[in-house]
Order: structure tokens, then sequence, then C-alpha cells
């Protein structure tokens, strides 16, 4: 097991620090020697072995399939193992990484790395720094959660979870524990949407008083479908993981997993989600929350996509901001204050004046996670550096505000569920006034998952 | 409430959603019995019509209690019969998840011994409050095994079932390790005090793969102790934070150490900042951050020589965030350490805990550059207390021109707008970094009393860096005291280059005002470059016309496109009426060229008006506007397809049958199909 004691208490016996912790201690502290084999200095523009990130990625098809590859580019990340529930999706990740070692080193025989269908054998490793999850939003908080307990690092795409309840006990993990989170609130990077969000919050729009989120309709459609035997290499077991047992059919997984409620909340943690980051972003309220929520949306009768695939969805937070968010219409971010508008995804301005205020070097207010300027605008740099930092608090996106997007999103959902306006209290995290609707803030889990 | 989708709401959906929550129809009685007399022969893959009449009904019933138990009763039912499939009773364990009571417990309790639907019992029972559910899910875990009673344990976890609390204690010695992990979790989360012992024990032999769980529950209870019971709590964390506990477990410890025992946890908190571990330092460091006092910070700040460079510069940053300026002292030393990543901090600190007293070493620290040079920047900006900006503009006269360059930036940084007169004054300056500062701090500063001076920078500019910055220093204050300037500006314009004209009208045009549009239109109709520019960017639609007649009559090509954009811009304005912004974009229309044209199409597809549309049809039959005319139109129609029907519909058919544009063609025939009522 990797967690390891600390030998700060001198009294205690010496231990051999794990190769994850030489990799902090080196990072951090600028006299630490370093001790470095022969073979750890790799090729001109490649970090020595002791000073890479070493990482391993947990869903590598489609989403994962492209942070593997970000990660190989990388000269100071090492790719160690790969963990997939489909056979032949890991076996391509094991290609990939084998090929870029290959070109990496320019000499055969560095081998392919390690690789698993169970996530658990990777939260096993004692030499792994940080986990990428880009697996489906339904195991999100088991796996994040595992990787936590185990002394990792975690990236996770978003949303970091599928209820409000898992998103909790990750920010609280993570907390804790003081190791790293990285939501894939990818936009927290892009300087495009920071600037936005600066002048926001500086009052070049005057007060805030709404913000849209518009979002494509996407081609869905009624699919029919029936049972199916479970193909070759697929463990279709580990992929309900702890999501209600239901009978195997091709559609309901790779990809269009995210139309179906039980493993996604559809639209609104979909393509909505990341205007709906920044508009929180925007507000200030990525560490609060709305206090009311009401909305519509429609789902197909029949067929096995039942998450809505249009929403129109409504929330009210404290200072009287209204946030709308709706399927259909420009597919934008739109802040507006009582001066004006930016509309954050094109940086379009009612007025260029707008973007005057941004001149006297106005920051996004304290608290904001400060410019990665090392990172250049790349959300994985900016996870590594925060990494190799050991510093939590320098992750563009960490659990707790991730964990408050992917709330609002849940909160839409539930609203839309129930079709009524509900009040939402977030200091306290729950509806104060409606039962039904806190008891959809978790789904139990399916044996033997536990939160 | 939820909708299902429909082909009507389709086309609701293409003219546009509206945000309010509809009136809840009533229950069809009759739908929802057929739905109840087909739900037990619901299977995998089938229609979910059924499904989505009952789940409609719950909706509904919500606050209507004889509604709610008729609907739990035909739940009850449908699990309970014989021929019911298994999704569908897995469908009704999800309702009775939203509605039931302790009348389903005696339907749901049998299903927790079934492999296939146990799951989804506990789906329903875990949100059933009442005894009866507590019972029914020990009663299983008593009796099951393997995975199975995992479920169960887990289930009575998620309920805080603290009654529970003796038979989970028991199940820690259970042979099958996952099964006493599950016993942890559950303890962990009721948080019983008594629970805490054995725990403890179960922990100190617990196999490698199963810690991490019971790490987690002991500090999950000692966490819910913390707020009641003190002692108890002090007691769990202080055994969690033994030296052979791993890292992330004694972090949370000691935090939870900082909050019960905070006496006995600072010197914890001082040992964890000399960590090899990065993390433990920076947990020491949030810590310190809380723990209020000027004692507390006198003693953290003694530590910093004492600990490595490591520990240093996290301390550094702990005491820069207390923002306590006891700490400057120490912050001051450790400015001068020969360690970069201490010096650095530091001066970052300095920005946090300094005073007046540290502006001369900041602003040698900025000279320097690098990121030290940015840190002592950012601190310059940061320092606070009244005195600060007098102590900035009395380093001014006595610095070094590289100095003068940061102290100046730094001003305009802070907003101190008693600083613009200084500012000024080096506005003329021979050095030509010190002359740029100075004038975009005026930008930043001023207000109209700077304009003269700017005018004039403007007019002895000899190089083409200057002229920039003081066309950017007076749009910029043009733009913040508005009407106030434009006096100033005007004055300007006698014997002004018409290099310089053309920032004073682009100033003029930032007024905007009466006085400066009465300048500004006569200059553009002669011709004057810069005041056609100007014009061009009018944000008020008192422009159209002066425009409209450039763009008429104007000899010089640029003007006329200038002008002609300036019009389309003005008409897509929020406060231009419909009516002129209809009349000038039809002029536009006919003075454009085919860029403007496009422009002015995109402009009518924002106008939801019959004329707007008239414009637009035409358009459809000339090949370089089609698909910017098909855009727009199809924008347009749904609004006003009730105006002209033939018009709309014979036009949607072109733009079906010439679109490349398959969105646009997909849109253009929903709208067809909905017109035609199909």
């Amino acid at each position: 097991m990797k967690e390891q004691p600390d030998k700060t208490d001198k009294a205690m016996t010496p231990r051999k620090l794990t190769r994850r912790e030489i990799l902090r201690g080196a990072a951090a502290a600028a006299t630490a020697p370093y001790v470095l084999t022969s073979s750890a200095l790799g090729a001109a523009g490649l970090a020595p072995a002791s000073d890479r990130v070493a990482v391993a990625c947990v869903g590598v098809r489609n989403r994962g399939g492209r942070h593997l590859k970000n990660l190989l580019a990388n000269g100071d990340v090492e790719v160690l193992a790969v963990c997939d529930v489909d056979q032949a999706v890991r076996r391509r990740a094991v290609n990939r990484v084998a090929g870029a070692r290959q070109r990496r080193w320019a000499t055969p025989g560095r081998g392919e790395p390690a690789q698993t269908g169970d996530y658990r054998q990777i939260a096993a490793r004692d030499d792994v720094d940080a986990v990428v999850i880009a697996t489906p939003d339904h195991t999100h908080a088991v796996i994040a959660l595992e990787m936590l307990r185990a002394g990792c690092n975690v990236y996770v795409e978003k949303p970091i979870a599928l209820t409000i309840r898992e998103g909790r006990a990750i920010a609280a993990a993570a907390e804790a524990a003081g190791l790293v989170v990285q939501v894939g609130c990818q936009r927290r990077s892009n300087p495009k949407f920071r600037l936005a969000c600066q002048l926001a919050r500086n009052g070049a729009l005057g007060r805030l008083v709404r913000i849209e989120v518009g979002i494509p309709r996407r081609a869905m459609a009624p699919t029919p479908w029936s049972p199916e035997p479970i193909p070759a290499g697929f463990d279709y077991d580990a992929w309900l993981g702890p999501a209600p047992q239901a009978p195997y059919t091709p559609g309901r997984c790779h990809y269009n997993w995210r139309f179906i409620r039980d493993y996604s909340g559809g639209e609104l943690t979909g393509p909505a989600f990341h205007g709906l980051d920044i508009a929180q972003w925007a507000m200030g309220a990525e560490t609060g929350g709305p206090v009311g929520v009401e909305g519509q949306g429609e789902y197909y009768p029949t067929g096995l996509y039942d998450a809505f695939h249009r929403v129109n969805v409504q929330w009210t937070y404290s200072n009287g901001v209204k946030l709308f968010c709706r399927s259909g219409g420009p597919a934008a971010t739109r802040l507006i204050g009582t001066d004006g508008w930016i509309e954050a995804d094109t940086l379009r301005a009612s007025s260029p004046e707008i973007f005057a205020h941004g001149a006297t070097g106005a920051s996004a207010g304290d608290g904001e996670p400060r410019a990665d300027a090392s990172s250049g605008g790349s959300h994985m740099r900016n996870f590594l550096a925060a990494v190799r930092a050991g510093n939590p608090d320098a992750a563009a996106a960490g659990a707790r505000l991730g964990h408050r997007t992917a709330t609002l999103c849940h909160l839409g959902e539930i609203a839309m569920r129930l079709g009524r306006r509900l009040r939402w209290d977030p200091a306290g995290e729950c509806f104060p006034d409606d039962a039904e609707a806190q008891a959809m803030t978790h789904r139990p889990y399916r044996r033997p998952w536990t939160l | 409430m939820p909708r299902r989708t429909t082909g009507l709401i389709l086309a609701v959906c293409v003219v546009g959603l509206v945000f309010a929550v509809p009136a809840m129809a009533a229950v069809d009685k009759a739908a929802l019995d057929k739905a109840f007399a087909e739900l037990p022969k619901y299977d995998w893959g089938n229609s979910r019509e059924a499904l989505n009449t009952i789940d409609d009904a719950i909706v509904k019933s919500h606050g209507d209690e004889a509604a709610r138990a008729d609907l739990e009763a035909r739940l009850i039912a449908a699990i309970c019969a014989a021929d019911s499939t298994p999704a569908a009773k897995q469908f009704c364990c999800r309702k009775l998840a939203m509605i039931g009571t302790a009348k389903a417990v005696p339907a749901l309790a049998p299903l927790l011994a079934d492999k296939d639907l146990s799951h989804m019992a506990r789906y329903a029972l875990e949100r059933i409050p009442g005894d009866e559910v507590s019972k029914a899910l020990a009663d299983a875990a008593g009796k099951l095994t393997g995975q199975l009673k995992i479920g169960m344990i887990n289930s009575i976890g998620a309920r805080r079932d603290a009654g529970s609390t003796p038979m989970l204690v028991g199940l820690l010695k259970d042979a099958d390790p996952q099964v006493a992990a599950a016993a942890a979790s559950a303890l962990g989360r009721i948080g019983a005090k008594d629970a805490a012992g054995p725990l403890m024990e179960y922990l100190a032999a617990a196999p490698k793969e199963t810690q991490g769980a019971a790490y987690d529950a002991a500090l999950e209870i000692a966490t819910s102790l913390a707020g009641t019971d003190k002692d108890a709590a002090g007691a769990i964390f202080e055994k969690l934070y033994a030296a052979d506990r791993p890292i992330r477990v004694r972090c949370a410890a000691l935090k939870g150490l900082a909050i019960v025992r905070p006496a006995e946890a600072t010197p914890e908190i001082i040992k964890a900042l000399a960590s090899e571990s990065p993390v433990f330092r920076g947990t020491a460091a949030s810590l310190i951050k809380d723990i209020p006092g000027a004692e507390a910070t006198a003693l953290f700040a003694a530590q910093l020589p004492k600990l490595p460079p490591a520990g240093q510069a996290v301390l550094i940053d702990a005491l820069a965030a207390r923002q306590d300026p006891a700490a400057r002292p120490a912050v001051l030393d450790a400015a001068k350490s020969t360690n970069e990543n201490v010096a650095l901090a530091a001066v970052a600190a300095i920005g946090a805990v300094g005073n007046a007293k540290d502006v001369d070493l900041l602003v040698a620290a900025a000279c320097a550059g690098g990121n030290k040079g940015a840190a002592a920047r950012a601190s310059l900006q940061r320092l606070k207390g009244n005195d600060i900006d007098a102590a900035l503009i009395a380093t001014l006269d006595k610095a070094e021109p590289a100095g003068k360059v940061q102290i100046i930036g730094a001003l305009a940084d802070r907003a101190a707008a008693e600083a613009a007169p200084a500012a000024e004054k080096l506005a003329a300056s021979d050095n030509a970094d010190v002359r740029q500062a100075a004038i975009a701090a005026i930008g930043a500063l001023g207000t109209e009393k700077q304009i003269p001076t700017l005018v004039a920078v403007l007019k002895s500019a000899k190089d083409a860096a200057t002229t920039e910055a003081a066309d950017k220093a007076l749009a910029a204050i043009c733009t913040r005291v508005k009407a106030q300037a434009s006096s100033a500006v005007l004055a300007g314009l006698t014997g002004a280059s018409p290099e310089a004209q053309a920032s004073l009208y682009n100033a003029l045009a930032r007024c905007g005002d009466q006085v400066a549009f009465d300048a500004i239109v006569p200059a553009a109709k002669a011709g004057n470059d810069g005041a056609v520019r100007a014009l061009a960017t009018w944000t008020a639609p008192n422009a159209i016309a002066p425009l409209l007649d450039i763009a008429s009559t104007s000899a010089n090509k640029v003007h006329k496109v200038l002008a002609t954009r300036g019009v389309i811009s003005l008409a897509r304005l929020k406060d231009t009426p419909q009516a002129d912004a209809l009349a000038a974009l039809a002029k536009a229309m006919t003075l454009a060229d085919n860029p403007e044209k496009l422009q002015v199409l995109a402009a009518l597809g924002e106008i939801p008006a019959i004329e707007s549309f008239k414009m637009i049809a035409p358009c459809v039959e000339d090949k370089a506007l089609a698909e910017a005319a098909y855009s727009a139109a199809v924008k347009i129609a749904p609004k006003v397809m009730d105006k002209d029907k033939s018009l709309v519909q014979a036009t949607l058919e072109k733009i079906v049958a010439g679109t490349k544009n398959q969105r646009t063609k997909r849109d253009a025939e929903k709208l067809l199909n909905a017109a035609k009522g199909k």
C-alpha cells in the first residue's frame, strides 16, 4: 500500500521516502539534492526521472484518450499505467504509450506501461503521483476517493461527480489530505474566459444582474434497444460500477452513457457545464451557489436515452443575479450587468469601453487562483505544476469549486425532475424544505461500492 | 415539470423557449389506470410511455397525501404481483424512493435477498424514514453474506442508523475483510463515540487494502465529535496523528487537533513546517493562516530562521495571508535571503505586512526585474495605508529613471488619483520609458484637467510610441469622464496636425455628448479622415443620418465603407427604434457592396418584423448573398409567419432547395412542416 508515514518526528524509525515524496521534495525545495541514476537522464527536453510526474490514466477512450495523448507530449511526465474496463480500448492506449516511449528514448525495450481493468490496482501502486480520471460520470466519485485515500493527486473530468453528496465527499477528502484535485473545468485556465470574469467581478459591467448560458441542440434520437450479449473483453459489471443493474446494450456504454440518467446529468453536466462554471466564476460564487432553482426539461418517451435532451433552467442567487441555461439559441455565455454585457466565449461586448476597465490591472478578486503563466493556458500543465509544488491551491479548478459548479447542474436536474421551484441553502448544501429533493442529492450505490 | 418530446415541442424549441414553468395539467385517471395495468409487463427495451405516465402522476401529486398514498399502494401492488418483470419492479423501487413510506417496507424487504433486485430495494429503503426500514436492513444484514451483506451495511451507514452501532462493531471482526471494511465505513458515517475504540483496535490489525476506509471512518468519527466532545475527538485525532500514520491521515488529524486542542497543536504545526513532505508543510501553512492573534504571528515569525528554505517559503506565504504587521521584521529579514525562493516569497509578502517605509526596498526590487521584480511591483500595489501613495509620490523625484517607471506604474495600479499631477510633470520627460509610463498613468488616473497636457504631448510627439500612448490615454480619460472632457478636447483641435486631429476626434467620440457630435459631424462631412472614423464608431443613433449622408455622397471609397458599416452597427443598437433601424438598413443595402450587404443581412436577421423579412427575401436569389439571407430569414421566419404566410413559406422552400448549411436546411424544413401542420 502506498500510504507512507512521514519522518518529521525524528524519534521514529527512519524510513525510505517514496518516489512520489522525493519528487515533491525536489520540486518544492530548491536546496534538496537530486539523486540521479545514469539512466535517469533522458533525451534533450526531458526531465530527469526523479523529477518526472508519474501518472496513471483511468478511462482512456474518448476524452481520456485525448488526455493520454496530451500527457505523452510532456517531457516531465511518465505514464506508468493505464486502466480501462474495455480490453480493446486499453490495448490501444498501451500501444500508444509504448510507441511514445520508444520515440522518446529512441531505443526499443523501454516496454509497455502497466495495464489493468481495475482502478483499485492503480491505487495499490506506490509509485503513482497523479491519476487522470476520464471515466463515465457515475464512476468519478468512487475512483477519485479511492485515489485520494491512496495518497494520489487527482485530475478528474467534469463533472466531479454524479451527485451532490459525492462531490462534497471528494472535496472534503481532498482538503483533509492536502492533495491536489483538478476538475476538468478547462475554461478556468483559458485567459479569454478569465478576462471576461475579471471584468465582470471588477465592475466593468456595472452590477451583474443576469447571466445567460446557451447550449447547442444535440443530435439525439429516441433509440430503440434490446439486451445483447456482453462483448468479450469488456468488463460490463465494472463499467456499471455503483449504478443500478441493467442489461448490456452497446448504446448504453461508450460515449452514449451521457444521454442516460443513471450515468450522467445530461445536457447540464455536458455541454452546459463549462458555461455554468464561468457563470459561477464571474459572480464570485464558486464556493457558494444559488438560493433557488426552477426549470423544465424534455426527454424522449421511449428508447434508451432518458436524460433531459432539452433544458430550460433558471437559478437565482441571494444577490438577485439570475442565471439562465437553455438549449437552442447561441452557444455562448453572456454576462450582463447594469452597464453592459460581455460574451465570455468570444469576448464580444456591448461596448469596447468595457475593456478599458481592465487596463488598470484589476484582478479577479481575493481568493482567486493566480494566473499561472507557466502553464500557457493548459489546464493539464497547471495541474502538473500544482502536483510538483504539492500545492492544492495552485490548481486552477480545485475540488471545492468543481463541486459547486457540478452542484449547480445537479440542482437544475432535480428541479426539472420534480417540476417545481426549489429553495437551496448553499451554506448548508441542502434543500431546507423539500425532503424529496434532498433525497435526490445522492443515489444509493450498488454493492459492493461505497462512498 | 418534465416534458416528453413531441413534434409540437420541437417546433416550440425552434421559435425559442420561454423561462416559465407551465401550469400542471391534471392527472388523466384513465391513462394512469392503463399505465398501471401495463406496468407489470414492462421489460427492458420496451416503450417507457406507461412509466412516464406514472412518473408524471407522482410529480403532480406533490403535496397531495391522498394521491401519494394511492400511488404508493399501486406501486407496492406492482412489486408484489406475481407477473411483474424485474424491470417493472426496478421502476417501482425507483419511484418508492421518492414517495415510499413505512407501508412499502413489507414489499421491499423480501427483495433485499434477491441478488438482482437487492440494490433497487435499498435504493428505495435508504430514503424512507422510520424504524421499520432500520429493522429490515439490520435483519437482512444479519442473514445475508458477501456482497449482499455489504450492500445492507452501506445502506445502514448511509441512513446513519445509530441503533445498528453494536451490530456494526461486531462486524469489524467478520472473516470477510470487505464486510469488516464496510462496517468500519458505516461506523464512520454514523459517528458514534462508542465505536471509536473498536474502530481503532480494528485499524491496528486491518489488512492494507481496507486501511484507507478505516482511517477515513476514524477521522469521520473524530470530526463528528469535535463539536460536542472535544476530549474524545482529541484522543482520536492524537492517535491518528502518530508519526507512523500515512501523511494524508496525519494532515487531516493535525487539522482536527488545531480545532479541538489548539494550544497543543501549535508546536506540531511548527514541527510540520520542517517536514520533508510539501503536503505536510502545506497543511501546516493552511492552519497558520487561521490561528488568530498577534502573539501567534510573533510565535510563527520567530520560527523563520530555524526552518529549511522550503519551510521558510511556505511559512512566509502563510504569514502574508495573516496580513499581520507583526510579521514585518521577520519578513524583511527573509527578503535578504540568498535562497531565491525565500527572498521571492518575502518580497511578495511585504505587500501584505509592510508599510510606507518599505517603498524604497520594493522599488529597488521592482527595478531588478524577473520574478522578484514582478513580486515587488505587486507588493507596491498591495501595500495598505493612507500614506503609501504619498510615500511613492515623494520618492518619485529622487528616483532613477527605472525607479520612476516602477513608481508611476505602481501609482497607476493603485488608482492613486492624486498622482496625476506628478505624472503630468513627467509626461514630457526626455527618457522615453519614463515618458510613456507617465502618459499611461495619466490615462489611468487623469480627469479632464489632464487633457491639455495630453493634447500638448500629442501635438509635440516626435515618435510613434509617444503618439500612441497619448492617443490611448486621451481615449481612456474621455471614456471615463465623458462630456466633461469634450470642451478641453475640442480646444485642442486648433492647430493640430492631421494625425493629432485623428486622436482628438477619436477622443471626442468617446465623450459622446452633443458638443462632440457637433464638432465631429461637419468635419466628417467635409472629408476629415479622423472625423469620419470617429463618427463611424459613434454609439448613439443620431449619427445614422450624417453617416448615410457620407456613405451616399463621399468620393472617398474608404469613407463610404466606414460610414456604411457605422450605419449598420447603429441599426443593431438596442436604443435604435425598429422603424429607424429598418430605414437605415434599407438605405445601407442600396449603398453597400457585398461585404457590407452581408452585415446588413445579419442585422436584418435580428429584427423580427415582416418589413425586415421582405428586405431579406429578394437576396435569396443572389448567389453571393444567398447563405446569409437564408440564415437571416430562417431566424425570423417563425415570428413573421402570420404576417405573410405565402411569402415566408415560398422563401423557406427556396432555402430548403438552395442552402448548403445542414442546420439551416433542417430548421427551414421544421418551420415549413409546422406551418403546414405536419
